[in-house]
């Protein structure tokens, strides 16, 4: 976890008002499609993201949010291919004992841009899709009700139990522990660290299960919601078009 | 031990899912990402703990709901950390369904069992993570184990045996001490707040 969490933006754009579940299937098509797509496909559904990104007014929080996730994959695959894939034996650089090799390079750029559109892609979408909206979306379409509640429940309870951590370090420091030295006493520092916080967990799941019961969480039938979500022909277009060019690109792939 | 017809064996399974259970699954969820800051912060190297929720939902309900929680682990990691978490969600699935049942069958009662633990988690993390890191990340991890596979590289190995050999080195070390630290806080927790799921831990019950 280095930096600030990937969170949310709201907002009313294009992007945003497409219904969830168009935005999961558009997600899935572009992860396989990048995977799948020579590179003037790759390279137009890179342009496609980024300017989906900048038409939702999320451009800046996706930038920022990428940058130290692809900058730590670029150079790894720019060290583990480009310096030891050596293809044809035609270099690149080379300086000392250390050579760049052409083939290699290649293959670690050409990578990169199939990650790049991984994490852009899920990016766009964490920052454009209310979690709520999506569970009651994706309830709708038959995901049973528990598993919306413990997305969404999980996603809020790690920004609680973080802070919880963050106290129970304080505490635990103040009264002399040691958090630095050896593996062995970090490790102990960490059981000095977790147990608490597991101990206070499951102290307030008690009290959660018993407000869920009383607020009818294991009756089956009919619920009602507060959001109301539409389908418009944009997001059947949508949906339409992304499993199509898979379809298209997993053709050209066998043939 | 189970009943050994279909329908016994699928009534073991949704008997593990009360409301209870429901709510643990989030709080399993957050634990494990939260581990993750908290290694960050005390700073082990070669340690993740990401597998540390998924385990201890594993000792305090069972198999199927620590696989449940391992989904949700790499979803919630996707949402809020790094999209490229998605990629390794079967393995948080199959720590949870190895740890669920080797707790029932009392592989957390002794310090040398709990070890075993970890080296089978190991061994899953090895043997499914290491084909979606190659396949799915061309060799890469965009973490400090990336060093090790550069080593290995630089050794002459081919991408699948440098990433191999990396998961060689981190994951036993990294599971471990999970499966160490799970039975050492699960042990701690007291009585009544212990969720009546819960499998025999260490020296507790003897």
């Amino acid at each position: 976890m280095n930096g600030e969490p990937v969170a949310y933006h709201p907002d009313d754009s294009v992007v945003h008002r497409l219904h969830p579940v168009t935005k999961v299937v558009l997600l899935v098509c572009c992860i396989l499609g990048a995977y799948l797509a020579p590179v003037p496909v790759l390279l137009a559904l890179l342009a496609a993201l980024a300017g989906a990104a900048s038409l939702a007014g999320v451009g800046r929080a996706v930038g920022r949010a990428a940058v130290p996730i692809l900058v730590p994959l670029g150079v790894g695959l720019l060290v583990i291919h480009g310096l030891f894939t050596k293809g044809a034996g035609v270099a690149l650089l080379a300086v000392g004992p250390v050579t760049l090799w052409r083939e290699g390079v290649l293959y670690a750029v050409s990578f990169f841009g199939v990650l790049t559109a991984f994490v852009l892609a899920g990016l766009l979408f964490v920052t454009t899709t209310h979690p709520k909206k999506l569970m009651v979306s994706l309830t709708e379409k038959g995901v049973p009700r528990k598993l919306g509640y413990v997305f969404v429940a999980s996603l809020q309870l790690v920004p609680d139990l973080q802070r919880r951590a963050g106290r129970i370090l304080d505490a635990q420091r103040s009264r002399g522990l040691d958090t630095s030295g050896s593996p062995r006493n970090r490790i102990l520092a960490l059981v000095a660290l977790l147990t608490p916080l597991l101990i206070g967990a499951l102290i307030s799941t008690r009290t959660r299960s018993l407000a869920l019961e009383a607020r009818g969480f294991s009756i089956e039938g009919p619920r009602s919601s507060l959001y109301s979500l539409v389908e418009s022909p944009l997001d059947h277009a949508l949906r339409v078009a992304a499993v199509l060019g898979v379809v298209a690109l997993v053709a050209w792939r066998l043939v | 031990m189970a009943d050994p017809t279909e329908s016994g064996y699928l009534d073991r399974v949704r008997r593990e899912f009360t409301t209870q259970t429901w709510v643990l699954i989030p709080m399993g969820v957050a634990l494990s990402v939260v581990a993750a800051y908290v290694v960050n912060v005390v700073k082990v190297p070669f340690l993740y703990l990401d597998a540390l929720g998924v385990v201890l939902i594993a000792i305090l309900v069972g198999p199927w709901t620590a696989a449940l929680t391992g989904v949700f682990v790499n979803l919630v990691e996707g949402f809020i950390v790094n999209p490229t978490f998605w990629a390794y969600t079967p393995l948080q699935v199959a720590f949870g369904l190895a740890a669920g049942y080797m707790a029932r069958r009392g592989w957390f009662r002794r310090y040398w069992k709990v070890v075993v633990v970890g080296l089978v988690l190991a061994i899953i993390s090895i043997v499914m993570g290491a084909p979606i890191t190659v396949l799915a990340f061309g060799g890469v991890t965009g973490t400090g184990s990336d060093a090790v596979t550069a080593f290995f590289r630089a050794t002459g190995s081919n991408i699948w045996s440098a990433v191999v050999g990396q998961t060689l080195v981190v994951e036993p070390i990294d599971k471990v001490v999970t499966a160490l630290l799970a039975a050492l806080i699960a042990e701690r927790i007291p009585a009544r707040y212990r969720p009546e799921t819960a499998a025999k831990v260490l020296d507790r019950d003897r």
